[in-house]
């Protein structure tokens, strides 16, 4: 899957995407239960705390 | 996603839209000749120059015509017909230094002729104006060439393409607007303050109308854009228009925006202190506006793009 159809389906856009997964963007609670339903999982296992 | 496929109608709209701005840019080509010979005839003092002026005026409607007609191509090539992301800020840049060459270069026109051919004084100033003016025009007019061209291909052979959504695209574009609108305001303010300070003792109301007016039409590009974002968001039933980084990005941009004004007032103002000039009174707003435009619009587009 492509970001810019992972940007479409959820409504965001591209760059949003791009920065979540590069760690620059950190993104709201209910943008986070909109990925995870998105991709059937849970919001725990799409973002984690890093230790330090 | 892949785009729907134009339905005829919108396929009709597009189609028109993409004759029409052909056509405008192959006349952009020719006024551009005519343009150049103007100029080689007042360069060399050729008589009989006069009957010329109503052409180019014409020619510069046209012109004001071409930069509409590609800005409804792009946004329907945009919405309806894939990818023309590149082509879309490519030309959306050049498009606004265009729009706003067209005041610019009827000035440099008038003064080139008044100044050169019937006073005999230096014009060089203006010259190279109208000859930047000419480069920029041909490489406008090229770049809209290719995006009719692809547009053509595109519907030709009516493929389905991946595309970015139109609110990314037009938010980019609107970021570089600004920036092309603040440089160039910018630029007119301050050489507009040095033109008023010269003339400071016999400054005339006319002036001053003038700069804003001047002013006004440099702002018309931007302004357009956020009447169209704005037509948006009425449109919109859940009255959202941007997704939550694009709202970060705005707000950062508007606080370095907000700081960084206060000291580049500071910076323009203090020095200038103890001179009583009109023109710095005058020019000082535009300024101010123009430079806001400009950090706004290229913190928002860093932002946007690197964060």
């Amino acid at each position: 899957m492509s970001q810019e159809e992972l940007a479409n389906a959820i409504g965001i856009t591209r760059q949003s995407v791009h920065a979540i997964e590069k760690g620059k963007f950190v993104p709201s609670t209910l943008l986070a239960f909109k990925l995870a339903r998105f991709f059937n999982t849970s919001v725990e296992e799409l973002f984690y705390l890093l230790d330090n | 996603m892949k785009t729907n496929f134009p339905t005829p109608l919108i396929w009709k709209s597009i189609l028109s839209s993409t004759i029409i701005t052909a056509i405008l840019l192959i006349i952009g080509l020719f006024r551009l000749c005519f343009l150049y010979q103007i100029v080689h005839r007042i360069k060399l003092f050729i008589p009989g120059i006069e009957r010329y002026g109503t052409i180019y005026y014409v020619g510069l409607l046209l012109q004001l015509a071409l930069c509409i007609s590609i800005a409804v191509t792009i946004f329907l090539l945009l919405k309806f017909a894939g990818n023309f992301r590149l082509e879309s800020i490519i030309l959306s840049i050049l498009g606004t230094l265009a729009f706003c060459n067209i005041l610019i270069e009827g000035v440099a026109m008038n003064e080139f002729y008044s100044e050169y051919y019937l006073r005999k004084w230096n014009a060089d100033f203006e010259l190279s104006i109208l000859n930047m003016g000419m480069i920029l025009n041909l490489v406008f007019i090229g770049s809209g060439l290719w995006m009719i061209i692809k547009s053509w291909i595109v519907l030709r052979f009516n493929r389905r393409r991946n595309h970015y959504p139109i609110n990314e695209t037009v938010f980019e574009m609107t970021q570089y607007i600004g920036i092309a609108c603040g440089i160039i305001g910018a630029l007119f303010a301050y050489y507009g303050y040095l033109y008023l300070h010269h003339y400071r003792n016999r400054l005339k109301p006319d002036y001053i109308d003038w700069v804003y007016t001047c002013c006004l039409i440099f702002l018309l590009p931007y302004l357009s854009v956020i009447i169209f974002w704005i037509l948006k968001l009425f449109v919109k039933r859940d009255r959202t228009l941007y997704d939550e980084k694009q709202k970060r990005d705005l707000s950062n941009a508007g606080l370095t925006t907000w700081l960084l004004s206060i000291l580049i007032l500071a910076v323009l103002i203090i020095p200038n202190l103890k001179i009583h000039s009109p023109a710095l009174g005058v020019m000082i707003l535009p300024f101010y506006i123009f430079i806001t435009l400009l950090i706004f619009s290229s913190t928002v587009l860093f932002n946007f793009k690197k964060t």
